[in-house]
């Protein structure tokens, strides 16, 4: 295929029309525009230091979000075994568990689950990420397993449901197969996409948390770097505060987008993350008819 | 009460009960406890069997030379041991919470009033952020949901035609210079709207010079509602059903009669009335959708009330506002006052409870009023 071919393709009206694509192709571009930007005119320690934070971000995001729907799916069987066999009581028992998972606030179990990894389990490296990967996995467990159920549960409504019992079809099948990989992707894909945006919006307010108010009671050089951590670095705060100074001299942009990069190119790539998943899942809704 | 009513409370009450009284427990047990020396148990017993003091350093000699003659062939268990003690010692000099003078707070009866005072003025706070985000998720939402469909007039629908019809677009139509910047002009408030609505707090604290003892009431209320993405959530939620709704079937019978989708009045005029007036915009189908919207709404409202909380936390904690609950939720954990730091934890809870409970009560009556 030839170059002119292959960008035709890519920038055809049919791109612009699904904004789900759209926006994704747009998130991947303006990184890398950030990157080619910060290559010229941040420094190198720093510009390292903000490849590393990302990815450690990012990776730390996915395989939340991977984890998530791992137990999640685990849970929706164990559950609808439990139903099958007619144990209620510990059906109800379940229930009651991911309830009590949800009404403690995301961040709290975050808090929580951070603080007593540095300072009571003193874990290091794999262990440490693993850890937080798990806790935050747990954090968002209750929400998962309700877009999963919600999906069964209308399923279940449905003739399509009996029909495939009558024909002899296994149950667990008709679940993993049928329902959630044949007729729920979009759905599932949708949650996967908001969950990794509330994951990478916690994970930094949790690590700028730690960074900042408690560098002086907590070793921090056992956690990973995040955008989060590198959002305290006391650089990157006076990149921020020098926003600013737009307020008095709104030329003084010339100055931010070459002298105040660390800062600012931490911020932006956080804010644009949460807005392009936004984007991303509204556009999943529109295209795939979700509503 | 209905069965419906019945099986809500019990369910709440019984996982109130439950957990709650599994966190109670655990803040009235925990008081006092000695997380120093509870990590360190094995190693003092240890030392107690054998009739000698951790704390003395004659005794650790004592302790390292007989560790080496018993355990002579395992050096891994006797490096481990050895190291234990090492640690304990070089803890107990450095650690700041075990220095002389460092205050560790209890829960107590002189405590407790000001940890209850302090969740108050967050409740305080917490329901007002959390009505003002109702209003203005179901408003702006309305307003959304009327521009999109008027998308001509908007921004999105200019760019389609200078997209799509590229040079076409500036010989066909005569170009209207004052809109097309007033378009463009919107387009940056947008993108300066967004921008503020999806940062987390602690930049625009950072980007507006704020610090922890300038914060007044009126600037968590405002950062607790247009920060950290939670009124961006309400919006979309809202607008989502909103749209979902106007695919409904009753929607096309009611324009296949006529009835007007919107009160039949001027733009601005019907700007203020979508923003402003109760939830009656007379006799037209937005009446309709925005009363079964709500109808969705208000159960999904439970998650936006987890975002709200969030927000405020973060708000309290990454600001270091000290006079918080939620700052003293975090020093409880650090200086191990585990018994403040679960009983902060079961007020959240029973909180969101709470409000779990109110809102799917009120989800119950609603939706029983059209079952009837």
């Amino acid at each position: 295929m030839r170059i002119n071919q292959i960008f035709e393709n890519i920038f055809s009206e049919h791109i612009f029309r699904q904004k789900d694509k759209f926006w994704s192709l747009l998130f991947l571009s303006g990184i890398l525009v950030l990157f080619i930007w910060d290559l010229f005119f941040l420094n190198t320690p720093a510009l390292l230091l903000l490849i590393k934070s990302f990815l450690n971000t990012f990776i730390i995001g996915l395989f939340s979000v991977a984890i998530t729907f791992l137990i999640a799916w685990r849970v929706v069987l164990l559950k609808n075994l439990l139903n099958r066999k007619s144990l209620e009581k510990a059906d109800y028992f379940l229930e009651l568990s991911l309830d009590f998972l949800d009404s403690i606030p995301q961040i709290i179990w975050l808090l929580l689950g951070y603080l007593y990894a540095i300072k009571v389990a003193e874990f290091e490296g794999i262990w440490l990420i693993f850890f937080l990967i798990l806790i935050i996995s747990l954090a968002f467990l209750h929400e998962v397993v309700q877009e999963m159920e919600s999906r069964i549960d209308y399923f279940k409504k449905s003739d399509f449901y009996n029909a495939m019992l009558v024909l002899g079809i296994e149950e667990k099948r008709i679940i993993n197969n049928e329902i959630l990989l044949g007729n729920s992707l979009a759905h599932l894909i949708n949650k996967g996409v908001n969950i990794f945006a509330s994951v990478i919006f916690l994970i930094c307010s949790v690590d700028f948390i730690i960074s900042v108010g408690l560098t002086s009671s907590l070793s921090l050089s056992n956690l990973p770097a995040t955008l989060g951590s590198l959002l305290s670095n006391l650089d990157s705060k006076q990149d921020i505060l020098a926003i600013g100074n737009l307020f008095n001299d709104p030329f003084y942009f010339t100055e931010l987008l070459t002298k105040h990069l660390q800062g600012i190119s931490t911020a932006l790539v956080l804010i644009f993350t949460l807005i392009s998943a936004y984007k991303i899942s509204n556009g999943l809704i529109e295209r795939k008819k979700l509503d | 009460m209905n069965s419906k009513t019945k099986k809500i409370l019990t369910r709440h009450l019984l996982s109130f009960l439950i957990f709650g009284s599994a966190l109670l427990i655990a803040a009235f047990s925990s008081g006092g406890s000695d997380s120093f020396n509870a990590k360190y148990t094995k190693i003092i017993s240890l030392f107690k069997k054998s009739g000698l003091d951790i704390n003395r350093t004659y005794d650790r000699l004592i302790f390292e030379d007989a560790v080496g003659k018993v355990l002579k062939g395992n050096t891994t268990e006797k490096e481990n041991l050895i190291a234990n003690v090492n640690k304990f010692t070089r803890e107990k000099y450095t650690k700041k919470e075990l220095k002389t003078g460092s205050r560790k707070e209890t829960l107590s009866l002189l405590t407790l009033p000001g940890i209850m005072w302090k969740f108050l003025k967050f409740l305080f706070l917490f329901f007002i952020v959390e009505i003002s985000i109702f209003y203005f998720s179901e408003r702006l939402a309305l307003i959304k949901f009327y521009l999109v469909k008027e998308k001509k007039n908007s921004f999105s629908g200019l760019l389609d035609r200078m997209i799509w019809e590229k040079k076409d677009f500036f010989i066909k139509e005569k170009i209207d210079w004052l809109r097309t910047s007033l378009l463009i002009l919107g387009m940056i408030g947008r993108l300066l709207s967004y921008l503020i609505l999806f940062s987390p707090v602690y930049v625009i604290a950072y980007v507006l010079k704020f610090n922890s003892e300038n914060i007044t009431f009126i600037w968590g209320l405002l950062f607790g509602i247009f920060t950290n993405g939670v009124l961006i959530a309400g919006v979309n939620k809202f607008y989502h059903l909103l749209v979902s709704e106007s695919k409904r079937g009753y929607v096309e019978t009611a324009m296949v009669k006529n009835v007007p989708f919107f009160p039949d009045v001027g733009k601005k005029e019907l700007l203020k009335i979508l923003l402003l007036k109760k939830d009656n915009f007379g006799e037209t189908i937005v009446t309709q959708i925005f009363a079964s919207a709500r109808l969705q709404f208000v159960p999904s409202f439970k998650e936006v009330s987890r975002f709200v909380i969030t927000g405020l936390i973060i708000i309290g904690m990454a600001l270091n506002i000290q006079s918080g609950v939620f700052y003293q939720m975090l020093r409880s954990f650090l200086s191990a006052e585990y018994d403040i730091l679960f009983f902060i934890l079961f007020l959240v809870f029973a909180t969101i409870k709470f409000i779990d409970a109110v809102i799917d009560l009120y989800a119950v009556r609603e939706s029983g009023k059209y079952e009837n």
